[in-house]
């Protein structure tokens, strides 16, 4: 038991729905606003920034489970910087929830439904997701093995389909801007990053030695050919596609016949989103709890500041507009900060440990 | 156990309420309360926009056949969006481009921000990103308002061009391949220029006999470029272009070879453009098969390889003669039209410098035929 009176086993997947969650979330934060934005600022280098990105995740990912091996979580409660890495992490979560809801409501608005009030979207998309996240990372686990058969055959369809025009010569120049401006500006979308992050927070149970590697390969591996293929798509007009996943779908071969069949993209995207999300939730409750000691008062807690807060701003477009820049170097360095820190608790624990046996 | 099962069913429930509720505050347009529009027409004027929408409504008659009506109406505003709302009034419902496949522009609304445009239109009222642009030296409701002999509407026919049929040498710029163009270096776009060709009552035998009918031709091409100038290049001109541009299926070209007219058709054509050192090549490979030639000896021709050499000689001849007038004319009106300048500028990257870029640079074509049997 924990000191919160919850069971360890309430925070174990199985690899395989680890493997599903980190892939429904690098899809839906990778794939959508990410790669308009850079190309906004950086032209084509977009595509070279996106492959870094990748590199990044699956560096993190390895960290990450390693930590998840090890029951990282339990080495933090013990640890003497519980408090302020909780306290961190808490913020670093809700940070990234909000901004994650601010992009998913400026889609709801400015695509799907435009008269929609504001509170209309928040309430019903914060429903699942809070419902999700008082279930526990167990219950959003089995949702996202569920739906990931769905989400793969729609990517399937829309990539086997896909009928546009590619020159791969608009991937070139690599980089548009001086090297340095490019590497200098990557780290203000750290927004975007740190996919894995939420995850240190469960334990892996019956570990499969080559599932994990795989799978994130795989999925950071379609994230690149999904980028490569809009860069040859759009070339320096990248930055016209706010959902670029949603947008490739106009490009299949029965859109003369069919229409655009956009709903293959946003039924997978939307129920990534809500996953997403559900463990960004998840995560920041729990780290809450250790200042809340009440299980339902946490959640209560963490969705009535994310809820209230974003009715107070009452525009997603504010949020969309700091989403880069400041924020994300902070946001980039707040993943270093929580990773190197859990990884020093973790060897700590583990040094204490080797010494006691 | 039980008061769990009890709980889920309960949340369910409040669900269900809750979405009930909510879907009920949407105050989105219902079908019936839409215009579709399938094609659609933007010209500039000093005053404004004056946009063209046409129409479609299908009703069923009692006989069970269905009947299409075609409603093409037009509207001046200050700029687009404001042009769209008065036709929806004058439509009669909210006016949506969702399944407008093809947009005719005129030469004035394709000078000045045609990109700023056409990305309103693709975000704020549904227009398709694969929606072909075609551009007209008229006014586009002219040619929106064109009656084709055979029976179809304007939209229909050149959606038929433009989307379904690929064995031809028609220019069919998406928008978004035309924004990717004019954003690039070479900063320019090629367009489809329809021009409308009048039809004689005489040469048309109706049951249902309609006048005034004309067709359009999409021979010819329009280049803008994004500093505001524009070049039209007439079917021989395209020619080059094309080649260069576009991967050909089956279109033909005629040319004389030993005093006969001959004609022949490219199966399959593809050209690798490159720029590097101020040295721009076009490599046209080509596979190609004669369709006809005046000739009674013809059979006796193909079976002679002498005869072939040297017609294969004179069709490559011909094909880069076509690719050296498009770089002519892209240098001596200073628009490049065939994105030379964009792939120095892939090659070069930072290093790569602008000015008087196509008048310093040479261009070579050559040509790879595959003579197939006819």
């Amino acid at each position: 038991m924990t000191s919160y009176g919850i069971p360890h086993t309430q925070n174990e997947i199985l690899p395989s729905q680890n493997a599903v969650m980190i892939f429904l979330t690098s899809f839906f934060l990778k794939l959508s606003s990410l790669p308009a934005l850079i190309a906004k600022e950086l032209d084509t280098s977009a595509f070279i920034v996106i492959v870094f990105f990748c590199l990044f995740e699956l560096i993190l990912c390895a960290v990450v489970y390693f930590l998840q091996l090890d029951g990282a979580k339990d080495a933090i409660d013990k640890s003497r910087l519980k408090y302020p890495l909780y306290a961190l992490m808490c913020l670093y979560f809700c940070a990234k929830l909000f901004f994650a809801l601010g992009f998913i409501v400026n889609f709801v608005t400015n695509f799907l439904f435009e008269s929609i009030p504001l509170y209309v979207v928040i309430l019903t998309f914060m429903l699942p997701v809070v419902y999700l996240g008082y279930k526990g990372i167990k219950t959003i686990g089995r949702t996202a093995q569920f739906f990931f058969a769905v989400t793969v055959i729609c990517l399937f369809l829309l990539l086997a389909f896909l009928k546009i025009n590619l020159d791969m010569g608009r991937l070139l120049p690599i980089f548009s801007k001086p090297p340095q401006t490019v590497f200098e500006s990557m780290f203000g979308y750290g927004l975007w990053l740190g996919d894995s992050l939420p995850l240190v927070l469960c334990k892996i149970k019956r570990p499969k030695k080559f599932l994990m590697p795989l799978s994130c390969a795989a999925s950071y591996g379609l994230i690149v050919v999904v980028s490569m293929i809009s860069v040859a798509a759009f070339g320096s007009a990248l930055y016209i596609n706010h959902n670029l996943f949603v947008n490739l779908s106009v490009f299949n071969q029965l859109s003369s016949v069919l229409g655009r069949l956009q709903y293959l993209s946003i039924i997978p995207w939307m129920v990534a989103s809500i996953i997403s999300s559900s463990i960004l939730f998840w995560s920041a409750s729990t780290c809450a709890q250790a200042f809340i000691k009440n299980d339902i008062a946490s959640k209560a807690a963490v969705a009535l500041i994310i809820v209230v807060a974003f009715l107070a701003i009452g525009h997603s477009d504010v949020l969309i507009d700091h989403s880069v820049g400041y924020l994300g170097y902070v946001m980039t360095g707040a993943i270093v900060v929580i990773a190197l820190s859990v990884l020093i608790i973790n060897a700590v624990r583990r040094k204490k440990d080797a010494k006691t046996v | 156990m039980r008061k769990l099962y009890k709980a889920k069913w309960l949340i369910l429930l409040i669900f269900i309420c809750l979405f009930t509720f909510l879907g009920r505050v949407i105050d989105s347009f219902s079908v019936s309360q839409l215009t579709v529009a399938v094609i659609i027409g933007i010209d500039r004027n000093e005053s404004g926009y004056s946009v063209t929408a046409q129409t479609v409504s299908a009703s069923s008659q009692s006989s069970g056949q269905s009947n299409v009506t075609y409603v093409t109406v037009t509207s001046e505003g200050k700029t687009v969006s404001d042009a769209i709302s008065k036709l929806s009034k004058k439509a009669g419902g909210f006016l949506s481009l969702a399944h407008c496949n093809v947009v005719v522009m005129s030469e004035n609304a394709l000078l000045k921000n045609p990109d700023a445009v056409l990305l309103s239109l693709v975000n704020s009222h549904m227009l398709p990103l694969n929606a072909v642009i075609i551009s007209t030296l008229d006014s586009p409701a002219e040619t929106i308002k064109a009656k084709i002999p055979t029976g179809s509407s304007a939209s229909l026919y050149l959606q038929g061009l433009t989307l379904t049929e690929e064995k031809n040498s028609i220019t069919k710029n998406k928008i978004n391949e035309f924004l990717t163009d004019y954003t690039s270096k070479s900063a320019s776009s090629l367009f489809a220029l329809s021009t409308t060709e009048e039809v004689s009552d005489e040469d048309i035998i109706s049951q249902s006999p309609a006048e005034g009918t004309s067709t359009l031709n999409l021979d010819s091409n329009l280049a803008v470029t994004a500093d505001g100038k524009s070049l039209v290049l007439d079917g021989e001109a395209s020619k080059g272009a094309i080649l260069i541009r576009s991967k050909l299926k089956y279109v033909p070209f005629t040319l004389e070879f030993k005093g006969l007219p001959l004609t022949y058709e490219i199966l399959k054509s593809e050209c690798d453009l490159k720029c590097e050192n101020k040295k721009a090549s076009a490599k046209l490979k080509v596979s190609a098969a004669i369709t006809e030639v005046h000739s009674e000896k013809f059979s006796e021709y193909l079976l002679d390889s002498d005869f072939k050499i040297a017609l294969k000689a004179e069709i490559e001849k011909q094909l880069k003669e076509y690719m050296q007038n498009a770089f002519e004319i892209s240098k001596e009106n200073d628009v490049d039209f065939l994105m030379i300048k964009n792939k120095a500028y892939q090659k070069e990257g930072l290093n790569f410098v602008d000015k008087n870029f196509l008048s310093s640079i040479s261009f070579s074509p050559s040509v790879e035929l595959k003579l197939e049997m006819s």
